[in-house]
């Protein structure tokens, strides 16, 4: 009993009752005619509530998102496959996709043929509108009746997932970030500038790689000479993201964190592809890409998959990030893209760069975006809940430094920002 | 098709049906084809006003001045019904004009202007108020209610089962109602789509018809099965509209007759009844009057009773601030189930439940037992007051023959009636030229003692036999032949009537009357424009002393005859009771439907008190709908932000509070210091969420689903430290909805 009560909506159950109570009520009072206005109210929940119930579904569905993968701001569509067998219940039916309003608004249709078999194919836009990671689906059934009495909603288990990545910009390289190492086979073709220049070749012992004998010096000295491989340092890069919800400003796509979400994976993405090892560290810690180092189709989809879940923190410091970076291998690039810096950021900073040879530092001026694409920035503006940032003094502590800072406003791309990186003057060096 | 016209087309659909369930309440069927077009032209203005995008207020205040009009300018097509004082008071009186034949007539009434124009007026402003619930409010479950109460019109008035006709027809328009709904809401379902391979098969419309086929038919199939199935129980006390105790079947009243032969004949002569009344005037109390004749003779016909003390009006009765008469009256020893009074009854002040026959103004008890209604009369003690039908002569002799409502009962002649008696009516009446003048030759014939002998021996009856035998055989009778015969002479020239029985003045003992069992008596009453039933008394003074001063023309032929008192009756031979074959014959009583005693009234009070309630609850239906339409998941989420701000901003003003200017979080701060922390901390949130809804370039957040909590969380606060009346003050009569009328904004 309690199932059919539920069957029925708020309409229904209103009727049901209240054509009862006029029933009972007519009889008491003797009224016939008043009881069939009565009737007819109870009666036509209950005939929907069997015909609905009582209805078999056989559906069958199939669906899927192509691409399952867009960049933030890309359009996707949603199709879905509906087949039929034998014959539809009296009701209408109707469906309605389940999409996360991130996504778009939720399709429905419904079916509008009351044949024998068939099969219905739709298609619905989607639009990557915010980062993440999503699910569309399951198709919901509802039977219903024309007149709002009885629904009865079912669920497909099926889902689809849907990767709403950073925009990836292809950078140009850097000249004055470039140079060769010298490590084996994947020797990366412009390495940071620290490092030994010299090839470092030993006399060759049993088990070294054939690969690895350097023929020119074996040519020169008359002995199997072998490169000394094993000591060489791998190129990397360390990427500081400033997650700090605090930092950024605007909304949605057109925000500061964003953007700066978009600058980290297309520059990790540009160092993968040079075959440099590259680890991120947002203001919560680091994201773990380096322990798949080497295997750089592997690397790169770490690096897009945790950049797509990435969300902003609540963290009011980038000590998190720097301390993890200084744990790491010394000795290398350090890219950091920052929003609203204070002093103590700055210094934090300034101490990572210490044992690392080069950095470069992309300054977001936050107030800029706050406005969405277009808007005039507003110079000074009240910083919402950011006390003690201090975008322009820091930028000074980092030019001291040595970093190379390229201050970044609103409407500025990422490619852009970071060809901006080859006229940077770097600091004082 | 557009959703409104849609929906308006259905209305007007449901409305036509509507109409034809008035049908049976009228012989006049003009009123269907004005009400067609008034509500086709109500519906038109809708769908076009709709179409330009016009507030439903706007389209409910053009379609009301549409309704004046239309009203006004088929009043001014009417013939009027008094003289032509202004078209406001022309309409006045037609509809005074409808009330008053309502109340007089029983159904089906005779054509009248005023319940035309009634009829037409009311379809359509039920067509207009259906248009409101369902386009205008978008309610259309509710659109069953305008049309039930035309429906409920003939099931509660006529009393009787209707019949699964009417049925059908109101639920044929409500399924079309809601069939219309449903179209609208399934092709609003499809949304989102950019390619669709079903594409080609067009609307889903067919099957939502088969859908509401499958739904709509079984289910007036189960309710006509069921609705001659299910049984209906009578409780005491529990009916409305039909009458104390009753479930509306009919009550076979006695013949009244029966006892006035019985009564004559008794062999000892006992009072039965005392009355004392202004003046010490000598009354004819009255129990029944007998409007139907056949060739079994004079008998009640079927007619539905109403509820009393205050009787209607009195039928044909031109004069209405006549003196009232109040006598008092106890009936010692009678037993009947009419009660005695004085014609015309104007109220009645008695104990049990008695019923009230509008057109004799006869009173009846409507006790279902049998037995007891049998003795109902017995041992009252009871005061009515009345009105005398006491014309002059010369008044009677300028007044014309009238039509009473009933006249097709009170004017019907029996086509076999034998051609003797028609003509010796004739002949009696030739020389008189004005209705009253015939009455009054009529009734000197029959008083005169050279044609007939008073005399009780003669078996009951006034059936066909019995007349003859009467008139032109035997020449003997007692009260009930002269009164029979004098009642269908008077029939056959032209004059309505109809046979009463009651008693006579009686003896005067002091200052007041004693009313034997003798004094039974019978007499025609003839109808007079301008004066309704007239008293005749063909009855010999012998027995009933002087004729009444206007039913004689010029010098009363009968001045000379004594005075004789009631006790000096002819020969009384003892006669016992009649022979049961002849009894048998007489028997044949009418059946009276007992049924509800007001012809329309109170379904017009039931009527009005709904459309007050519909007024009154119409505020907070209004506000209770606005807060529904703005928390409506489909919207944007910016607008479901601004619903929420316009809800707090509305609930402030609900509770008398002022809404303060400035940005949104101006107003949330000051807003929020009236409130406890954690509810002005929702404020701070609302108001922050305004602004970023409207400053914004984009606005996505995930937050619509916390907005309602939010707001409930922010209108609770407001509610708690207000008084319960301030509360129910802001749920009845919410400031805002006022507010936003006078400003008359459209929704959004």
């Amino acid at each position: 009993m309690g199932r059919f009560w539920r069957l029925l909506t708020p309409r229904g159950r209103v009727f049901l009752v209240l054509g009862l109570g006029v029933v009972v009520g007519a009889m008491l009072a003797g009224q016939r005619d008043v009881m069939r206005l009565g009737l007819l109210l109870a009666a036509l929940p209950v005939v929907a509530l069997v015909l609905v119930a009582v209805a078999r579904l056989r559906l069958s569905c199939e669906r899927s998102v192509e691409p399952d993968q867009v960049q933030l701001g890309s359009a996707m569509h949603g199709r879905i496959v509906l087949g039929q067998e034998g014959r539809l219940p009296a009701g209408l039916v109707l469906m309605e996709d389940q999409v996360p309003h991130e996504l778009g608004t939720a399709p429905r249709f419904c079916v509008d043929k009351p044949g024998q078999a068939w099969q219905r194919e739709v298609e619905y836009p989607l639009l990557g509108r915010v980062r993440g990671r999503f699910h569309t689906g399951p198709l919901t059934v509802r039977t219903a009746d024309p007149f709002k009495l009885v629904q009865l909603d079912r669920r497909f288990v099926a889902t689809s997932e849907v990767l709403v990545t950073p925009q990836i910009v292809p950078l140009a390289s850097l000249r004055g970030a470039g140079g060769v190492g010298s490590a084996g086979d994947a020797q990366p073709h412009r390495i940071g500038v620290v490092g030994q220049d010299d090839v470092l070749v030993r006399e060759y012992r049993q088990g070294d790689d054939v690969r690895r004998v350097h023929w020119r010096t074996t040519a020169r000295r008359g002995e199997l000479m072998v490169r000394r491989e094993e000591q060489a340092w791998d190129p990397s890069v360390s990427i500081v993201l400033d997650s700090r919800t605090g930092a950024h400003a605007g909304e949605g796509i057109w925000s500061s964190f964003e953007w700066s979400v978009s600058a980290a994976c297309s520059i990790a993405l540009h160092f993968i592809d040079a075959g440099f090892g590259v680890e991120i560290f947002e203001a919560g810690g680091s994201l773990r890409i380096a322990t798949t180092a080497g295997q750089p189709a592997v690397a790169r989809q770490a690096v897009v998959s945790r950049l797509t879940d990435l969300r902003s923190r609540s963290t009011r410091t980038l000590q998190y990030a720097v301390n993890a970076a200084t744990l790491e291998r010394s000795g290398q690039l350090v890219v950091a893209i920052c929003g609203r810096l204070t002093v103590e950021d700055a210094e934090g900073l300034r101490r990572l760069r210490r044992n690392r040879a080069q950095g470069m530092a992309l300054l977001l001026d936050v107030d800029s975006f706050r406005d969405g694409p277009g808007g005039q920035g507003q110079e000074g503006g009240a910083q919402l809940g950011w006390p003690g940032a201090a975008p322009g003094v820091a930028e000074d502590l980092l030019r001291d430094d040595g970093w190379k800072v390229v201050p970044v406003r609103s409407g500025l791309g990422v490619a852009d920002a970071w060809a901006a990186f080859d006229s940077a003057a770097a600091g004082a060096r | 098709m557009k959703d409104t016209d849609r929906s308006a087309l259905a209305v007007a659909i449901a409305m036509v049906l509507a109409s034809f369930v008035l049908h049976p309440l009228t012989q006049d069927s003009s009123y269907l084809g004005l009400s067609w077009v008034l509500i086709v032209l109500l519906g038109v203005v809708s769908v076009v006003l709709r179409r330009l995008h016009a507030n439903s207020a706007v389209v409910f205040g053009a379609q009301l001045g549409v309704w004046a009009v239309a009203t006004l300018v088929i009043a001014a097509q009417l013939p009027a019904v008094r003289s032509e004082t202004g078209l406001f008071d022309h309409v006045g009186a037609l509809f005074g004009s409808a009330v008053g034949h309502m109340q007089t007539q029983s159904a089906p009434m005779t054509p009248n202007d005023g319940v035309k124009l009634l009829f037409v007026s009311c379809l359509a402003l039920i067509a207009v108020l259906t248009d409101l619930l369902v386009l205008g409010l978008r309610r259309p479950a509710l659109g069953l209610a305008p049309t039930a109460t035309v429906f409920l019109i003939p099931a509660l008035g006529l009393g009787q089962d209707t019949g699964i006709g009417p049925f059908l027809l109101i639920g044929f328009g409500y399924l079309a109602v809601l069939i219309a709904e449903g179209l609208n809401a399934n092709a609003r379902w499809t949304r989102g789509l950019s390619r669709d391979s079903a594409d080609e098969h067009g609307t889903a419309d067919p099957v939502v018809w088969r859908a509401a086929a499958y739904i709509g038919l079984p289910a007036l199939v189960l309710v006509t099965v069921l609705g001659m199935l299910l049984p209906t129980i009578s409780l005491g006390g529990f009916g409305f509209g039909n009458g104390p105790g009753n479930g509306g079947g009919p009550i076979q009243l006695a013949d009244p007759t029966l006892d006035l032969k019985r009564n004559l004949t008794e062999p000892r002569n006992r009072p039965v009844l005392e009355y004392r009344t202004d003046n010490n005037d000598p009354l004819y109390l009255r129990l029944a009057s007998l409007p139907a004749f056949s060739r079994a003779g004079w008998t009640n016909a079927q007619t539905p009773l109403q509820q009393g003390p205050d009787f209607p009006a009195v039928p044909g009765m031109a004069d209405t601030d006549t003196r009232q008469r109040s006598t008092r009256i106890t009936v010692t020893d009678f037993a009947s189930e009419y009660l005695p009074m004085p014609y015309a009854p104007r109220s009645v002040d008695v104990q049990g439940s008695w019923g009230i026959d509008p057109n004799s103004l006869v009173m009846v008890s409507s006790n279902r037992n049998p037995r007891a209604r049998a003795d109902a009369s017995n041992g009252l003690t009871y005061t009515v007051q009345s009105v005398d039908i006491d014309p002059t002569a010369a008044d009677l002799a300028a007044s014309g023959v009238g039509t009473p409502v009933d006249s097709e009962t009170t004017l019907a002649v029996p086509s076999d009636l034998p051609p003797r008696i028609t003509e010796l009516a004739k002949r009696i009446t030739a020389s008189g030229d004005t209705a009253s003048a015939k009455a009054a030759l009529l009734q000197a014939y029959f008083r005169s003692t050279k044609n007939f002998t008073y005399s009780t021996a003669p078996q009951p009856g006034s059936g066909y036999q019995a007349l003859t035998n009467f008139l032109f055989e035997d020449k003997k009778g007692y009260c009930e032949q002269f009164a029979a015969s004098m009642a269908l002479m008077a029939r056959i020239v032209g004059i309505p009537s109809r046979v009463a029985v009651g008693f006579l003045p009686g003896e005067r003992d002091g200052d007041h009357w004693t009313v034997s069992v003798k004094d039974m008596h019978a007499w025609p009453e003839l109808y007079f424009s301008g004066y309704g039933w007239v008293r005749y008394e063909p009855t010999p003074s012998s027995v009933t002393g002087t004729a009444p001063a206007w039913s004689v023309r010029g010098t009363t032929p009968s001045q000379s005859e004594s005075d004789s008192e009631p006790s000096t009756r002819a020969t009384t031979r003892s006669q016992p009771s009649a022979p049961a074959s002849n009894r048998a014959n007489e028997q044949q009583t009418a059946p009276v439907t007992q049924a509800p005693t007001h012809p329309l009234r109170n379904v017009l009070i039931g009527l009005a008190v709904l459309v007050g309630l519909a007024v009154l609850a119409a505020p907070a239906s209004i506000r209770i709908r606005r807060r529904g339409h703005r928390f409506d998941r489909d919207r944007e989420p910016s607008e479901q932000v601004e619903g929420a701000w316009s809800e707090v901003r509305d609930t402030v003003i609900d509770y008398g509070g002022s809404w303060p200017s400035g940005s949104p979080r101006t107003i949330g701060a000051q807003v929020g210091d009236r409130l406890e922390p954690s509810e002005s901390e929702a404020m701070g949130r609302l108001a922050v969420l305004v602004e970023r809804s409207r400053y914004a370039q984009t606005f996505d957040d995930d937050l619509d689903r916390e907005l309602s909590a939010m707001t409930s969380e922010i209108r609770r606060g407001l509610a708690e430290p207000q008084p319960w009346h301030r509360r129910m003050a802001a749920l009845l009569v919410p400031r805002s909805v006022f507010r936003g009328l006078l400003r008359f904004r459209r929704r959004t």
